[in-house]
């Protein structure tokens, strides 16, 4: 298993396994430190089922959104054939047959939804892919061999010389024609998978051909596109690629897949704020890293259906895998119904766990400074009733800051309907932001904001942040305006606030309904939401809001006198006044921060920094890395597990790793080239002595020293010392002899070498490695004819590393050369 | 069309072994007015150069096709010929042969006149160059009395096969259809309507092609190509937009003679009549600014005859404002909220009228392009940073590689720099001698290397995204170690990120980008790329996506001048 606390570690080697081979053994999580006995397997479990839910909830909320275009989508290809009298009249006149079209922009492959659930509503489909369509023939008989594989008796065509060729859409014809009539499908859809990456040339041939057979061949073409533009603006993929004398073989019809921001944050608002999903309530609630990392992710980088699971799953995955404590996820659902105290009573007993409930011990205890500690270290059933105590508090205080999240949305809502500019424009100018409309979007793009596009959930991420925010409280301004909002409401307004309020704590109130009671009040804090109270109080203020409502009235309608009903002027204040308070207030107990309570950090990511470097590694700024300082990638990493709640910066980073080393590295080698054939033996940092490292390293190195070109004579000669050094290392290990000194005048960079060779570097390599092989007589034996060519071709095997990498460019005019692909920010 | 006919007897007559046929408008049209006007008179074979793309395609299609015989599924699909015949053109030959002798029975052994009419056959010359000098040499070859007939949008000089192998053929050039003849042909499409219907159905309520609006519709077809003949001159387009707007046109009169049936229960049967001219004035005026509407989007096919005819029928008020609705009941319904524009309309007659058509055209073409509208722009759609790769990309595409240093070098001499490069901009304006070079605008955007839009990518975000300079969020800079000293370096690690290649890699599929050197190929020279044809290499696109980043795209193009 990875360990996703290193930043450093941003790459993973999986090892090729061949199909046939029995799958490797279940790779369980790294046993950590205070962990019990059987941590590994009930964190990995309680992983599994915490991301299935959280997996299940957002795949339900995408097919929810979907139904309606997929619907659409259906319906004209159905009625394709069949179209109302109107059309017909059109249709009927017209100089050929058009093929009926669907295209439908958004529906790439990448979404795994879509076009899944519009294939399972279709009879008989063909589907047809890109790498389908290298010519016409492959083509067309992929084709056909799609349409007759729909039908049993289909798939026996064998194409002899005797009869039509498998290619030959006749076939196709005699096929269809052949299909008893009450079977038959009533039309043959083409599927045309990620239309932008066919060959278009092959594509209109293919189309012209199905438009000579329509329509008694009845042929429905469905164009999947990736791109968001609508299919029949003529700046479009099928406008601007395809000719007209293929468009117009075509009827063309659009349909616009929701996708986007848009769709993106209704779905994770939908999965972790609303409060309509609450007695399915998800393990695991992401912090504000997980979600702030979501939105920058989609905003720069891909608002994807992907991106959004690989990053929940992350974010899951990191969370099991780090804490000992999300053993108790497992241990101790949520749910009243699942709770199953002797489990966990019994897990604690056993002999192996001691570490562990010494752990649980000492979290609870910090959490909460009141002195029983004594009790819960001692008796069993007091540490398992804090830990149940604990989960459900938890739980109240997401709900409470979700009900907070809604509340604020709601009065926003209500005071933009009115035509108010409501909280402001960071709330987003509609309430739902599903209705976002095109115009409000493109307004907010041209924002300079950070995130114009997920306003609704960077206001909750803001709730979220409350406490801990330190540049700018913007929520909490927020909750300040809001009362002074409320206190501005006139009476008719007021009036109708309540009035949707009220309905939305009751539906609350109706949902929350069994929870409530569970939450077993321990002198603890109360862990219902007082929602019987609330709904009280509102409804007699309503009551009150319904009068001074009349007596408005009667005082504007009737006889216009502003001094005739005082009392009720009064009332109104009175009641303003105290709506507002209790908002104000009503806020502030709900937003408490979900850190306070005990035991926070096993149902929720907190502000734990999310792996994002595994996401979206810098892979070139690790090669580089690694090919500078490879003994910091081969090195066993120290186990660096702290039992710190993941708060804040609670990691603490390996220092000496190798992004944070690869700075030093090139300072160093700047130095280097300053202090001229000087080689870093005797440098004081750590850095290793350029002769110990790997070939490659070694090369890489002198790499970077070079200039824009590089000879790869001259190369080879400074690896060729290079490899001198170490050798006389050994054979002085060996030998007890030193001749270090010697060596070490005799390391030149290709650069320096270059310059007081550029005649020569012209000439053939050959003949200067037997001038070489000349030049030192004194070790002209059998073994040093061997060394040479050891060390020939150990430089060949690093060139062709770096080669692979991709570091170097050969030219073609001149051969002894190549050029640099890579540069330093220093160059 | 009296070529043709001539053609069809000839062929009749005494067939020319090869006939080609030079029809740059429209050879669909002329080969369906050619098998139509064949018909009973010759057997004739209709050949497609694009459905036939291989010889055995064509083998069996040409033998099928003579005998008449459709291959059928419970045979095992299989064609005339019982030996193998399409296999080679020997083969072939001796299968023709075959095929002629079984339809020469009866007491004269004369067989039917045979004419293969070949479409498109310089498609044939593209994947078979060598069978197109046999197929002109089709009577000689098989000792047979048929000809081959040829119709080509191209001329027979461009097709013809090297070193005289192909006979000359008897050539007939078309002329471009004049308006009579598109007429003409509306008129029997007309006709060929309203006989398809009247067969199809048995009720009596008249439907837009009945008979007796015939000269209605002749009516009809005039203005129609009228309107069109000036930007096409193809009949079938035409006959596209005629049939798009006549349902519509002709719909007042439909609704009124219904209703007139409906007032008049009880009376026999009200006879079906033509509009007066009064009314067909009337319609005219209320539907012709709708055909140059109909022109300008479905002569491109931004959208189906059938959606525009759907989109563009017209509404009860503004027909009655052209006085349309003949039936007093609707027309009271409409007139107490019509009544003061009537007024106006009566006090001064043209006017107003004229500029009320206008805005309802404006509604009418609103309403048609709302598809159009539904489109988001690319700021929208895309995420931020594939944003700054277009951008990028088409600063690539449009620069030339040496002018990137000048634009986007910012070393200690900057200032001199930027202010030579403005000089050279100066120097570039001056009308020079010499062949005047092509700007970039118009020769297309080129191609550029990986690297180059990575190293554009960075200057970009290091100047114009704050967020990639200052860190992905602050609380990660801490923890992830990274400590970027050099101005610049911070940037160079994000626009190396897994993200960016995987971002260039989605606009490529988006064919936003593409790639123009072939993805199996991993040595040797480096990924290029370029804008894709449309949106990304379109100055205002990017200019506005450029805006909506805070990157000055004008001070970053080279050739500004030309930009227009």
């Amino acid at each position: 298993m990875v360990n996703l606390d290193d930043v450093n570690e941003t790459a993973y080697y999986i090892p090729y396994e061949e199909q046939s081979a029995e799958p490797s053994e279940r790779s369980l999580p790294l046993h950590l430190a205070f962990d019990l006995p059987n941590g590994p397997e009930l964190r990995w479990n309680a992983y599994k089922s915490a991301w299935d839910k959280c997996l299940n909830r957002i795949q339900t909320l995408f097919h929810e959104l979907y139904e309606p275009v997929v619907a659409e989508v259906v319906e004209k290809i159905e009625s394709a054939y069949n179209d109302d009298n109107q059309s017909d009249f059109t249709s009927l006149a017209l100089p050929h047959f058009e093929i009926p079209t669907i295209a439908v922009a958004n529906s790439s492959s990448a979404d795994p939804y879509f076009l899944s659930s519009v294939i399972s509503q279709l009879r008989s489909i063909a589907h047809l892919y890109p790498s389908d369509c290298v010519n016409l023939t492959t083509a067309m008989k992929f084709i056909i061999s799609g349409f007759l594989s729909t039908s049993g008796s289909g798939s026996s065509y064998k194409s002899s010389a005797k009869i039509l060729a498998a290619y030959d859409i006749n076939v196709l014809v005699a096929w269809y024609s052949a299909q008893k009539a009450d079977t038959r499908p009533r039309n043959l859809v083409l599927l045309l998978h990620d239309f932008e990456q066919f060959d278009p040339g092959v594509l209109q041939d293919v189309l012209y051909i199905c438009s000579q057979h329509v329509p008694s061949l009845p042929l429905v073409v469905l164009i999947s596109l990736s791109s968001s533009q609508s299919p029949l603006s003529p700046q479009s993929y099928l406008h601007v690629t395809y000719p007209r004398s293929t468009l117009k073989l075509m009827r063309i019809q659009s349909v616009i897949v929701p996708s986007g921001p848009r769709v993106l944050e209704e779905v994770i608002i939908k999965t972790f704020v609303d409060l309509s999903s609450v007695n399915d309530e998800l393990d695991i609630v992401p912090g504000p890293a997980v979600l702030e990392f979501l939105v920058e992710y989609a905003t720069r980088f891909n608002p994807s259906v992907h991106a959004l699971l690989n990053i929940l799953q992350l974010a899951h995955l990191k969370h099991f895998l780090t804490n000992p404590l999300t053993a108790l996820v497992s241990l101790v659902p949520h749910l009243p119904s699942g709770i199953n105290a002797l489990s966990l009573e019994s897990t604690l007993q056993e002999p192996g766990s001691t570490d562990f409930k010494e752990l649980l011990v000492q979290r609870l205890t910090f959490d909460r400074d009141d002195s029983d500690n004594y009790n819960l270290t001692s008796s069993l059933p007091a540490l398992t009733r804090a830990v149940h105590i604990a989960c459900s508090q938890f739980r109240t205080r997401t709900r409470s800051i979700r009900l907070a999240y809604l509340l604020l949305q709601g009065l926003h809502g209500f005071l933009s309907e009115k035509g108010y500019k409501g909280l402001g424009n960071h709330w987003g100018s509609t309430t739902v932001p599903a209705v976002m409309s095109t115009a409000a979007q493109t307004a907010a793009s041209t924002l300079s904001s950070r995130y114009p596009q997920y306003l609704s959930l960077q206001n909750y991420i803001n709730l979220l942040q409350l406490h801990t925010q330190t540049h700018s409280k913007q929520s909490v301004k927020d909750i300040t305006y809001a009362r002074t909002l409320l206190r501005k409401l006139r009476p008719e307004e007021l009036r109708a606030y309540l009035n949707t309020l009220i309905p939305k704590f009751q539906e609350l109130q109706n949902d929350l309904g069994v929870d409530i009671t569970t939450g077993d009040d321990d002198g603890e804090e109360s862990s219902n939401l007082n929602l019987a109270e609330v709904v009280r109080m509102l409804e007699e203020w309503r009551t009150e809001a319904e009068e001074v409502y009349r007596a408005y009235e009667t005082v504007e309608t009737g006889t216009r006198e502003r001094n005739m009903n005082e009392t009720a002027v009064e009332k109104f204040k009175l009641l303003k006044e105290n709506l507002a308070e209790w908002m104000y207030e009503y806020l502030g107990v709900l937003t408490t921060p979900i850190e306070s309570g005990p035991l926070w950090d096993v149902y929720y990511t907190g502000s734990a920094v999310f792996p994002s470097e595994t996401l979206n590694p810098s892979i070139r700024a690790s090669v580089i890395a690694g090919l500078l300082r490879p003994k910091d990638f081969v090195a066993e990493p120290p186990s660096r597990f702290s039992h710190v709640p993941a708060g804040g910066d609670g990691y603490e980073v390996a220092p000496h790793k190798a992004h944070a080393g690869q700075k030093d590295t090139q300072q160093d080698n700047f130095a280097e080239e300053e202090n001229g054939d000087e080689i870093t033996d005797d440098s004081e940092d750590d850095s290793d002595p350029l002769h110990t490292l790997p070939d490659t390293s070694v090369l890489f190195h002198r790499y970077l020293e070079s200039g824009k070109m590089i000879n790869v004579y001259d190369w080879f000669e400074s690896f060729h010392t290079v490899i001198g050094i170490q050798r006389r290392e050994t054979n002085a290990k060996e030998g007890g002899k030193k001749r270090k000194g010697k060596a070490a005048n005799g390391i030149v960079s290709p650069a320096k070498k270059g310059k007081e060779k550029a005649k020569e570097s012209d000439l053939d390599g050959d003949e200067e490695m037997n001038d070489h092989g000349e030049e030192h007589p004194e070790s002209s034996s059998d073994s040093e004819e061997r060394h040479q060519l050891l060390v020939q071709a150990r430089f060949i095997r690093a060139l062709h590393e770096l080669d692979f990498l991709g570091f170097i460019k050969h030219t073609r005019r001149k051969p002894d050369h190549v050029l640099r692909t890579v540069f330093d920010v220093g160059d | 069309m009296n070529s043709l006919n001539e053609v069809v007897s000839l062929v009749e007559l005494f067939p020319p072994p090869f006939i080609f046929i030079n029809d740059p408008i429209s050879p669909k049209y002329t080969i369906q007015y050619l098998i139509s006007a064949s018909e009973d008179k010759i057997r004739l074979v209709h050949i497609d150069g694009t459905s036939c793309f291989t010889p055995r395609l064509l083998y069996d299609t040409i033998l099928n096709g003579l005998s008449q015989h459709r291959p059928s599924w419970d045979e095992g699909c299989r064609n005339w010929s019982q030996e193998t015949a399409n296999d080679s053109m020997d083969s072939f030959l001796r299968a023709l042969k075959a095929l002629y002798a079984s339809l020469c029975t009866g007491s004269s052994n004369k067989g039917p006149r045979v004419a293969l009419v070949i479409e498109k056959p310089e498609r044939l010359k593209e994947r078979m160059p060598d069978i197109l000098a046999p197929f002109t040499r089709l009577a000689e070859l098989s000792n047979l009395e048929l000809s081959v007939v040829m119709v080509s949008e191209a001329r027979w000089e461009d097709i013809r096969p090297p070193f005289g192998s192909a006979i000359d053929p008897y050539y007939v050039d078309i002329p471009v259809p004049t308006k009579e003849v598109i007429i003409e042909h509306l008129i029997k499409t007309f006709e060929r309507c309203s006989r398809d219907f009247n067969l199809g159905s048995t009720s009596t309520t008249p439907h837009p092609y009945d008979s007796v609006l015939l000269q209605t519709y002749k009516h009809f077809i005039y203005i129609v190509v009228d309107v069109c003949y000036l930007y096409t001159n193809d009949p079938h387009e035409i006959q596209y937009i005629a049939a798009a707007r006549w349902p519509g046109f002709i719909n007042p009169v439909l609704d009124a003679h219904s209703m007139n049936v409906e007032a008049a229960e009880d009376d026999n049967d009200i006879e079906f009549e033509r509009p007066s001219t009064e009314l067909l004035l009337r319609l005219t005026r209320h539907f012709k600014p709708s055909l140059s509407l109909a022109l300008e989007q479905l002569y491109p096919r931004l959208t189906n005859a059938a959606d525009w005819a759907r989109a563009n029928e017209s509404d009860a008020s503004s027909l009655a404002r052209d006085g349309l609705i003949l039936s007093d009941t609707v027309m009271d319904d409409v007139e107490e909220e019509e009544d003061t524009v009537n007024e106006m309309l009566f006090s001064s007659p043209s006017r107003p009228r004229s500029s009320k058509r206008i805005q309802e055209q404006k509604v009418a073409q609103d309403l048609s392009s709302s598809d159009i509208k539904d489109t988001l722009p690319l700021s929208v759609s895309l995420p931020r940073l594939s944003q700054f790769i277009l951008v990028a990309a088409y600063i690539a595409s449009m620069n030339p590689p040496k002018t990137d240093l000048r634009l986007f070098g910012r070393g200690t001499d900057e200032k001199k720099r930027r202010r030579r490069a403005t000089k050279r901009q100066m120097a570039n304006a001056k009308p020079k001698s010499g062949p005047a070079k092509i700007p970039q605008r118009f020769s297309g955007p080129s191609p550029f290397p990986l690297e180059r839009l990575i190293a554009i990518l960075g200057a970009l975000v290091e100047e114009n995204d704050p967020i990639a300079s200052e860190g992905i969020s602050s609380q990660n800079v801490p923890a992830d170690g990274l400590d970027f000293r050099i101005p610049g370096e911070r940037t160079d690690y994000e626009v190396t990120r897994v993200g960016v290649y995987a971002s260039i890699a989605q606009l490529t599929s988006l064919r936003l980008l593409v790639k123009t050197t072939s993805s199996d190929k991993l040595d040797g020279l480096s990924t290029m790329l370029k804008c894709g044809s449309g949106a990304p290499s379109s100055y205002e696109t990017i200019l506005s996506l450029a805006k909506g980043l805070g990157v000055p795209l004008p001070d970053l193009i080279w050739d500004t001048a030309a930009m227009g």
